[in-house]
């Protein structure tokens, strides 16, 4: 019984891999990578809850990334607001959004989920690239520190810690929900929906307020990363973002939290990577893709389990 | 008052009436049957009890209570639980959790309380295993409880449907076609375990084609042709009437009874 075994051990795990990492990383570039994993992992184990276990699809949630570091970088840039209380009001504007936009667009199945998924997601980065009052367009704009009773919190080796920090409540987070009635039913609704409806699960309401959990997860990811990179842009809003975030949650292994973390560790590492490559880094970075899942076709984390589970036996 | 009454219930697909006006009262405590040829709408009744269709006129009254305008889930909550004909087991969880997830629904917790792990998050997870446990051993899948649920045989995802129906603690047990696939020595036991759960108070309805299982276990059975009530009655009574021979056992009958 894998689910009711305590989760300490994972997440111990997961932090000393987290302390570990920077001794081993050469220069402060890659402390930079190692955060953006962090992040990252934040907005694919939340993503996670809702595609992985719940079973919907979403092609839109780095709008809510966005949303999330543009509400950071405004109203602590335009209105001097204090950075966590930025950070609190963009969670809580985009779970607002999320609920608003959640009834109608969850109704909706398969295809046609991504597609209301993937037009909310287009229509927020519209209006940040057009708001440029307020945003500054397509250039971008800088974000400042953020404060934190009255500590400027700058530097790259911190936000390193910010980040692994975040990303390792996000999971115990994550984990606890899974392991629990509301989790148990966002399962059931994956396995059918009639049948959960039938136990007395409101599949509607679930899939709502995972949804809504999802998209604060992305917000609160992207208000860190504002505050860590001190720009942002709306490409961060961006169709192939989203996509990327799908890809790090299926490449790691749907329905792994820890999966998760490995898609989105591998992702961002692997352009960085193959950068050196110039013309062939794309081609190389399709064919790793490609090669993951003809070999380890339920993502990298269950499959490799299931081998592991296999040879104990 | 009856358990479950259905009021002038009526259901169209395009041109075709699967229920027309159906009246039936069921009382609690009994074990009630529900045949017919296939296409007489008995799948679309159990859909109309449980809401996941809605009727185009008429009610369903559960304890007296109109439920009609009622989700599924509902429903469930108010104890109506069900098993499907074509299987509806959650394949992503283990057999346990199927089992699990329906005890979730007598003590529900909150999205945050999940979150933060609160004590009772614990203690309900710790009551819906043991519950849950004990039901597996009920419908005899004791030797299955740890396994992924997509490994089990086919006879034994339909005693994991019953086990999750009763785990929401039901006082209406629906089963669709419980007996279908099984061979004959799986059929007795799931005749068995039928009894069993009678004798513990919950009222069940059957939907089944094994006419020996239906005649071996209904107190009361309700023959349906073309969405209409045909007869009410026993068994005794059900095999006797020549409606039902005409319309239903026609010349299969004759080999039916005789095998019962």
């Amino acid at each position: 019984m894998s689910l009711t075994r305590p989760h300490t051990r994972g997440l111990l795990a997961l932090g000393a891999i987290a302390v570990i990492l920077p001794l081993l990383l050469p220069n402060p570039f890659y402390v930079d990578v190692a955060t953006k994993i962090w992040l990252n992992a934040i907005v694919c184990v939340g993503l996670n809850l809702l595609v992985g276990y719940a079973g919907q699809i979403s092609l839109g949630h780095a709008g809510f990334y966005a949303l999330g570091a543009y509400a950071s970088a405004v109203l602590t840039g335009v209105y001097g607001w204090p950075g966590l209380g930025a950070l609190a009001a963009g969670a809580a504007g985009v779970g607002l959004i999320a609920f608003g936009v959640a009834r109608p667009i969850l109704k909706l199945k398969g295809h046609y989920l991504a597609m209301a998924t993937l037009g909310l997601g287009i229509i927020i980065a519209i209006v940040l690239n057009r708001e440029i009052g307020l945003t500054g367009g397509p250039d971008g704009r800088a974000v400042p520190p953020l404060t934190v009773f009255g500590v400027r919190l700058v530097g790259g080796a911190l936000w390193y810690w910010i980040a692994a920090g975040a990303m390792l409540l996000a999971v115990a987070l994550a984990l606890n929900l899974i392991d629990s009635p509301p989790g148990r039913a966002l399962r059931a609704l994956h396995g059918s929906e009639v049948a959960a409806e039938a136990i007395g699960i409101d599949a509607t309401r679930a899939k709502v307020a995972v949804f809504v959990l999802s998209a604060v997860f992305a917000s609160v990811a992207g208000s860190l990363y504002a505050h860590a990179d001190r720009f942002v842009t709306p490409a961060e809003a961006g169709f192939l973002r989203s996509v990327e975030f799908v890809t790090m949650i299926v490449l790691g292994g749907l329905a792994s939290t820890y999966g998760a973390v490995l898609g989105a560790a591998l992702l961002t590492v692997l352009p960085q990577l193959l950068a050196g490559l110039a013309d062939y880094e794309h081609i190389l970075y399709g064919a790793i893709l490609m090669g993951v899942m003809i070999f380890l076709p339920h993502g990298v984390v269950p499959s490799l389990a299931a081998r592991w589970g296999r040879r104990q036996t | 008052m009856s358990l479950l009454e259905l009021a002038g219930l009526t259901k169209r697909f395009g041109g075709v009436t699967a229920v027309d006006g159906l009246d039936v009262a069921i009382e609690a405590g009994r074990i009630h049957s529900i045949i017919g040829p296939n296409g007489a709408g008995k799948t679309t009744i159990l859909n109309l009890i449980t809401g996941v269709e809605r009727p185009d006129r008429g009610q369903v009254l559960l304890d007296g209570a109109d439920v009609t305008g009622l989700r599924s889930f509902e429903r469930a909550r108010r104890g109506v639980a069900r098993t499907f004909q074509n299987l509806q087991v959650f394949l992503n969880m283990s057999a346990l959790e199927n089992v699990m997830a329906g005890c979730d629904r007598l003590s529900p917790v909150g999205l945050l309380a999940a979150l933060a792990r609160l004590p009772r998050v614990r203690r309900a997870n710790r009551a819906a295993t043991a519950r849950a446990l004990e039901l597996i051993d009920f419908v005899g899948l004791a030797e299955w409880r740890d396994a992924a649920a997509a490994e089990l045989p086919y006879g034994a995802l339909k005693r994991l449907e019953i086990a999750r129906a009763l785990a929401t603690g039901p006082t209406l047990l629906l089963l669709d076609e419980p007996a279908a696939g099984l061979n004959a020595r799986e059929t007795a036991a799931i005749r068995d375990l039928i009894q069993a759960l009678a004798r513990t108070g919950i009222t069940v309805v059957l939907v089944e084609h094994d006419m020996r299982l239906v005649m071996g276990v209904s107190d009361h059975i309700l023959v349906v042709d073309q969405g209409r009530r045909l007869m009410v009655g026993t068994a005794a009574e059900v095999r006797a009437d020549p409606r039902v021979i005409q319309a239903y056992l026609g010349t299969a009958g004759a080999g039916v009874t005789g095998a019962a």
